[in-house]
């Protein structure tokens, strides 16, 4: 459909429909703009359709699966329990994903905003060209927020096709791999490996650093990693990978480690080497908008790029590529253009977490950060071993830290590993953004038996006066 | 030799005051020059010095009493030297600060308020929470300079509306009667999440109390009518938010409404002098002025102050806002002198960064105006197409003294004021 020439006048587009897009254009719509989505694939983005959902999906079944056939020390014997894959993706597809983005899709009707399918174009910094099968449709706008995302980089002398996938591929393969090869033991690679390590696959990760998780020190990694190992899970650090060749059935990896080229065969190879802004394509040479060396859009604290009414949010802007911060982010580009109160980011922590075999969870200062920065403070940590509820689950593994500051006692940062640590990073991080001191926390009744105790145990520690340890 | 020591003439045509404290005793020796007493003095309080240098040996009154000029205050007994030093330099100007005022009769609880309790933790931050935040970021403060009060040095809510009265010179006449070192502001009783100390039985007035009651006493016997009214004032938010980041990049000065409406203001006192008069009821005269100086009224621990603008007409936006927060500044330091809050012929007051919506502002002095300045709020308007649209509605409260100006006057120089503010294209062709 040819609209013609003539530019339809909107207020506010918003470019992309992933969590950051999605949010934000609810946001701005609730604060009396008329907004239009603009989104050439599905509805959600990355995290909704091939992310953080349907890879949490999978972790899920391979949690349920490794508890079904492995021996538990409290006697519960499921014998022959078997996965029926095909079910899974079924589930995984249609219960989860689409669940999710068709109800997003709701949600932004219900706030009136229209969706308009294709993929977007600047024409220049007050027009866009929304590109469709069959036509195009231009859109002169007032105000714009691109939210365009990240996709998987490519090693060029690996490309993706048949056996070589990305983390797309990843979650939807038809099969459960026997071996499976991953390069990048980053969050996204090691979630699925250890996903399908669960599984029953023999996962090999081979990563470039001379660690895998970065992000997260040692001490907390190494209960995932010590597990990983423990169910054939191998890992190879400081190797880079060289080139890959495939046939029908399975995929050769030749790689450099230790000054010597190896090489490696699996069923599958994942990719998962890091993602890239998609900024190029988006006629950004058309605009006057400012990327950097990177590729990242340059924007101010209201999100605001170097075109005053235009705004980017989410993986294409610089910082973590974390769904939840593209959100974040989302709300303060809506607020900014409604000339909002809240229009700034003012944050002070940013949580971060790696679905893994047990969870690893981050807030604020880290022990390395305090390091770095000289700062005063003080670490205190709670092992799981000493919290009952993690006992009477069996999954006494992993601990609580608290970073305070020496003077004043505010928490400034906090780690947890272990059972549900993707939720009780919540709890920490709102006290950080809040300000409150261990004494704070150690005065909140913490219910019991919970997970959540061990935080309040760590927190009396910090106060010189634990009870538990 | 014993000399006594009257009460000097302390300036401005003061007749009387009030010595809030004794600064020496019975015995001290003292030399010509130390200052002996602390005088108040229309909401200033200042040191008066010895002429005298010797030894004390009688004072004739009580801290707290009022005397007039030519009393007796101190009985010496020395050599008299200094005494042709009586003149106006013995007495000195002093901050109005809290702890002048705790002398008095401040309980220690209350003892905090000018002192920043904000704690920065480690990394630079402040505990305060996002809410806090926001509110500061929102109102142009740096949470770093805001006086804490919360548990452990938190900035509370209350710190940071309270700290923005002080800093945006905004006021309000209703805050007069709640805010003073010893009754916290309204705002604090209601955010504070700490319980109020309450407090049954008799205060003394501060010296600033009494002399903000006794100036309100004076004003209940003046008819007055105050007109409401409510203006879209969306262009100048936009103008505002296109200058306020040249005002501060450039000028490192904070634009805020009310510069705006002082301006505004001043040209309305210039287009309708009845509104910049005085009333001289024995003489049966109205006393128009020429010049137009816009008194502001400013909050502070301490009570109302008004420092005047002198011919705002004549100044720009960027002038008058530097004034504003100049003069607010001296108000919070206690530098403000009697000089800096006299001659005014038009009063604004602001209640808008109270987030306050209308209210009855009295009239100021002999003046025969006051504007009240509410919030802008976004409320549904109908706009030129006929359509329902979001506005940014400035509240208004005009209130004048009914002896001199009839309601059509009143409302036809509240039209012209909307009209200014409602563009500032507009206000720039006639001011
Ligand atoms: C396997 C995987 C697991 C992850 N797990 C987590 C996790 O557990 N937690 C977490 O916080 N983050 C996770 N992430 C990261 C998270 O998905 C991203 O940070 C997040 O989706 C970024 O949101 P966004 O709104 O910036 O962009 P995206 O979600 O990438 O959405 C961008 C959208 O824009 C559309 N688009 C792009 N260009 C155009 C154009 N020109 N015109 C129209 N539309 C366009 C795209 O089709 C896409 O739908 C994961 C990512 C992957 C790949």
């Amino acid at each position: 459909m040819v609209v013609g020439a003539q530019a339809r006048e909107i207020d506010t587009v918003v470019i992309g429909s992933g969590p950051g897009g999605y949010v934000a254009a609810i946001r701005a719509a609730d604060l009396g703009k008329k907004v239009v989505i603009i989104e050439r694939d599905n509805i959600g983005g990355v995290c909704l359709n091939i992310g953080c959902i349907p890879l949490k999906a999978l972790i899920n079944v391979g949690h349920r699966y490794r508890e079904a056939t492995e021996e538990t020390p409290f006697g519960l014997i499921t014998s022959g329990a078997t996965l029926d894959w095909q079910q899974t993706q079924n589930w995984k597809q249609n219960k989860v994903v689409h669940t999710l983005t068709s109800g997003v899709e709701m949600l932004l009707k219900k706030h009136h905003v229209e969706i308009v399918k294709g993929e977007a174009v600047f024409n220049d910094n007050e027009t866009v060209n929304v590109l469709q099968e069959d036509g195009h449709e231009l859109l002169q706008f007032n105000n714009a927020i691109i939210a365009t995302g990240s996709r998987p980089i490519e090693i060029p002398t690996i490309p993706f096709g048949g056996r070589i996938v990305d983390s797309t591929g990843a979650l939807a393969f038809t099969e459960i791999p026997k071996k499976l090869i991953i390069i990048g033991g980053g969050v996204i690679g090691s979630e699925i490996g250890g996903a399908y390590a669960n599984l029953g696959a023999q996962v090999t990760i081979i990563e470039g650093l001379d660690h895998t998780l970065n992000g997260f020190d040692s001490e907390m990694t190494k209960p995932v990693l010590d597990d990983f190992k423990a169910h054939g899970g191998v890992i190879v650090t400081s190797a880079i990978a060289k080139k890959a060749t495939q046939t029908d059935t399975e995929v050769t990896l030749v790689y450099e480690a230790d000054g010597k080229e190896q090489s490696i065969t699996g069923d599958y190879l994942l990719v998962a080497v890091g993602r890239r802004a998609n900024t190029d394509g988006l006629g950004l040479n058309n605009t006057d908008i400012k990327v950097d060396s990177k590729g990242l859009i340059i924007k101010d604290d209201t999100m605001r790029t170097s075109v005053p009414h235009i705004y980017a949010i989410g993986d294409i802007v610089a910082g973590p590529q974390l769904a939840h911060k593209a959100s974040f982010e989302g709300k303060i580009a809506a607020a900014a253009i409604a000339e909002d109160a809240q229009a700034r980011d003012l944050h002070y922590s940013l949580p971060s977490v790696a679905y893994t075999q047990y969870e690893l969870a981050t807030t604020g200062e880290t022990p390395d950060s305090v390091k770095v920065n000289h700062l005063d403070a003080k670490i205190s940590k709670f092992p799981f071993v000493g919290n009952g509820r993690a006992i009477s689950m069996d999954q006494a593994v992993g601990f609580v830290r608290l970073i305070s500051d020496k003077s004043s006692n505010a928490l400034i940062g906090a780690q947890v590993v272990g059972p549900a640590a993707s939720d009780l990073i919540s709890e920490l991080s709102l006290a950080i953004e809040n300000g409150l001191t261990t004494k704070d926390i150690s005065l909140t009744i913490h219910p019991h038996p919970t997970l959540g105790e061990a935080i309040m145990d760590a927190a009396e520690l910090a106060d010189g006066l634990p009870i538990h340890i | 030799m014993t000399e006594i020591f009257k009460m000097p003439d302390i300036g401005e045509g003061m007749a009387e005051g009030d010595i809030t404290s004794w600064l020496v005793k019975v015995g001290d020796t003292i030399t010509a020059d130390d200052p002996v007493a602390e005088v108040q003095n229309d909401k200033l309080i200042q040191e008066i010095l010895s002429p005298y240098t010797g030894q004390v040996t009688k004072l004739f009154v009580d801290a707290g009493t009022t005397v007039e000029v030519g009393d007796p205050l101190i009985e010496f007994d020395g050599d008299s030297s200094g005494e042709n030093n009586l003149d106006n330099s013995q007495v000195s100007q002093s901050s109005i600060s809290s702890n002048v005022v705790e002398t008095e009769n401040s309980t220690p609880q209350n003892t905090i308020i000018n002192e920043n309790n904000a704690v920065q933790v480690a990394n630079g931050r402040v505990l305060a929470m996002p809410s806090v935040r926001h509110l500061a970021y929102e109102k142009n403060i740096d949470l770093t300079k805001v006086p804490a009060t919360g548990r452990h040095g938190h900035v509370t809510l209350a710190d940071v509306e309270n700290f923005q009265e002080l800093d945006s010179s905004a006021s309000t006449q209703p805050k007069m009667s709640t805010t003073s070192q010893h009754e916290p502001s309204v705002a604090a009783y209601e955010k504070n999440e700490s319980a109020p100390v309450l407090r049954e039985g008799r205060q003394p007035m501060t010296p600033v109390r009494k002399a903000i009651a006794k100036a309100m006493d004076t004003q209940v016997a003046i008819p007055t009518v105050t007109n409401f009214d409510s203006v879209d004032v969306r262009k100048l938010v936009d103008h505002r938010n296109a200058f306020k980041e040249i005002a501060r990049d450039d000028k490192g000065l904070r634009l805020t409404y009310l510069a705006y409406a002082v301006k505004a203001l001043a040209a309305v006192a210039k287009k309708f002098p009845e509104l910049n008069a005085s009333v001289d009821m024995k003489a049966q005269e109205i006393v128009y002025h020429d010049d137009v100086n816009m008194g502001i009224a400013v909050d502070s621990p301490a009570g109302l102050f008004v420092p005047v603008i002198k011919n705002a007409d004549r100044k720009s936006i960027f002038t008058i806002a530097q004034e504003i927060t100049d003069l607010a500044e001296s108000v919070r330091d206690g530098s403000i002198t009697s000089n800096q809050m006299q001659g005014g012929t038009i009063t604004i007051s602001n209640l808008g960064s109270a987030r306050g919506t209308w209210f009855t502002p009295i009239i100021n002095g002999k003046e025969v105006a006051i504007l009240g300045l509410g919030s802008i709020l976004k409320e549904p308007i109908v706009n030129d197409d006929g359509e329902l649209a979001v506005g940014r509605n400035m509240k208004l409260s005009l209130t004048y003294d009914h002896r001199l100006i009839d309601g059509m006057l009143g409302q036809s120089a509240l039209n012209y004021l909307k009209q200014l503010l409602s563009d500032p294209a507009y206000m720039l062709m006639e001011v």
